[in-house]
């Protein structure tokens, strides 16, 4: 788990620019994953906390329906979109 | 040299003669080292117990204290519900972290109230996103038709 390395900014940042996802802004960021135009994963990202929680960390890759491995390579930038619809299509 | 090793064992034994004929109750007469050893060593026993309750009590907070706990919600900010919601709320590093079971949605906060209270956001902003539009997977379909007939919409 990479949650050290991390923070919800870089969540974020990854969601937007990999995943195309559009955060809302309420108390906590949400925002939708669509997988051929149907809304499929909706992510939370925390707000005002810089560092990621371990259990907040496998939270959110819970919701994006990848393991806590997958989820770090999304962040870290193996794991592409195309990928990523991969594995959440099987 | 050996006189003077006999006559120590004798003053040893003498005094123990003497604690054991006076039942060590005149503690006036005692000698002073003899009744503070007696008394610490009985003053210990008696703490025993206590500090192993103290200790098991200590340990036991201590274990509940990073210990998952389930509770039943009933109510999210402004909206109530037909049934109790479990929620699991753990700590997580220096916060906490509440989650529902049934779907995956999450809440932080500094401390439990303050996860459940994000939580319960959450929940409510998750609700208001599922009934804007049917442009979902089945699996958040299910997931809205659950809640439309959990949440009572007043």
């Amino acid at each position: 788990m990479k949650n050290a390395q991390f923070n919800v900014r870089d969540v974020k940042k990854v969601g937007e620019k990999k995943l195309h996802i559009e955060f809302k802004s309420g108390k906590e960021f949400n925002g939708w994953f669509k997988l051929n135009g149907v809304k499929a994963k909706r992510i939370t990202v925390p707000k005002g906390r810089k560092n990621i929680p371990r259990k907040t960390y496998a939270s959110m890759a819970r919701q994006l329906g990848l393991s806590v491995s997958d989820f770090d390579q999304l962040l870290e930038c193996p794991l592409t979109k195309a990928k990523y619809e991969k594995i959440i299509s099987k | 040299m050996t006189g003077t090793a006999t006559n120590s064992a004798t003053d040893i034994s003498s005094l123990s003669d003497w604690k054991y004929k006076h039942n060590e109750s005149d503690t006036t007469s005692t000698p002073v080292i003899a009744e503070e050893g007696v008394a610490t060593s009985i003053e210990l026993e008696k703490l025993i117990p206590h500090i192993a309750t103290y200790i098991e009590q200590k340990n036991y907070a201590e274990s509940k204290k990073n210990e998952a706990i389930i509770i039943k919600l009933n109510m999210l900010e402004t909206k109530r519900l037909r049934n109790p919601l479990d929620v699991i709320i753990e700590e997580d590093s220096e916060g906490f972290i509440a989650r529902t079971v049934d779907f995956s949605l999450f809440g932080c906060g500094d401390d439990r109230i303050e996860a459940i209270d994000a939580l319960k956001f959450e929940i409510e902003s998750l609700y208001f996103d599922l009934i804007e539009d049917d442009n979902f997977t089945e699996e958040w379909l299910s997931i809205k038709n659950f809640l439309i007939e959990l949440i009572i919409d007043s």
